[in-house]
């Protein structure tokens, strides 16, 4: 499930004006990618942070990054909502 | 190796899953569903023998018109016009046609942030949620009865960092309650709305954070993955930790 590990992972590109959404760790993140979501194991203290959002601090914890979702009712598909 | 070439000027397009637009009619609705030029030749350039299609595109696009809701609410054909509202797109359409407000709740929040130390604190707020929805026969009027698409649902919400407004298209039975086979009463509710935006795929988490449109789920120690699934409303107002 966590075939990589870095010290920075970015988990989403805001569409309109391309902020990330960034993971750091000084201790690093192993991380795998699924079709749905991004697993990781964060080892110690990890920080997301954006330009335009508060930051938000995770301590060693596992966890799955996933986009919001929505439907689209002129195709009746659901997909990834990218602000 | 022979290059691919195609006379794009006079080639039929596909938009939204629908085929037959010479390029006029489909530079207008590429107009409407793209906010920049960016985000069209990421979606639509994908192959190199398409270069040439989108340096065009890229040297018209300021003075593109977009389609707009009056003309396709005129347009006879319902694919066409369907595809016109996919491009529109929700926010629009339903700023312009004065959606029937369904609910509108408000949540006091108490969720946990963190300062420039990385020292969490509480932060307490009112979010407001609202659950509209467009008729069928506003969307369609003009299209015989059993022709006629059925109504859609939106949720509006607030960025509370932000301020920034967001529309976001939920189904019949997040909006309603009910699947459109069920004859039981509908019980509109925005919060269920806005649950279902989130689709996980771990049994029981143990928290849920939120950043703009990221959502992270926390494990427990029974977490184990499932097949996703929409959080319920009160999966929601339970497990929501964090939001920025």
């Amino acid at each position: 499930m966590y075939t990589k590990k870095s010290n920075r992972l970015v988990l989403g590109e805001g569409e309109t004006i391309g902020h990330k959404h960034v993971l750091q760790s000084d201790a690093g993140v192993q991380f795998g990618r699924t079709t749905e979501c991004i697993c990781m194991m964060v080892e110690d203290v990890g920080i997301l942070t954006h330009d335009e959002h508060d930051r938000m601090v995770f301590k060693k914890a596992k966890l799955r990054s996933y986009n919001q979702m929505e439907f689209n009712p002129m195709d009746g598909t659901i997909s990834r909502v990218f602000d | 190796m022979t290059m691919v070439t195609y006379d794009f000027r006079n080639a039929d397009y596909c938009v939204c899953g629908l085929r037959g637009y010479k390029l006029d009619q489909a530079l207008r609705l590429w107009k409407a569903k793209f906010e920049t030029i960016k985000h069209f030749k990421r979606d639509v350039i994908k192959h190199s023998s398409l270069e040439e299609l989108g340096n065009f595109v890229e040297e018209m696009w300021d003075n593109i018109l977009p389609v707009a809701v009056p003309e396709a609410l005129r347009e006879g054909n319902v694919e066409k016009r369907r595809v016109m509202f996919d491009c529109i797109g929700v926010s629009t359409l339903f700023r312009e046609l004065n959606p029937e407000l369904l609910d509108r709740q408000m949540v006091h929040k108490i969720r946990t942030r963190w300062d420039e130390h990385n020292n969490a604190y509480q932060h307490e707020y009112d979010d407001i949620y609202e659950l509209y929805r467009l008729g069928g026969n506003k969307l369609f009027a003009g299209v015989y009865p059993l022709q006629r698409p059925e109504s859609i649902y939106s949720v509006r919400c607030w960025c509370t960092t932000t301020g920034r407004e967001y529309w976001i298209y939920v189904p019949e039975e997040a909006a309603l309650g009910r699947n459109r086979w069920q004859h039981i009463d509908d019980k509109p509710d925005a919060l269920r709305a806005i649950a279902w935006t989130i689709r996980i795929d771990i049994s029981s988490p143990k928290r849920i954070y939120r950043q703009g449109d990221i959502i992270i789920a926390e494990e427990s120690e029974g977490s184990q993955t499932v097949s996703p699934y929409h959080l319920s409303k009160e999966q929601y107002l339970a497990l929501m930790f964090s939001e920025t």
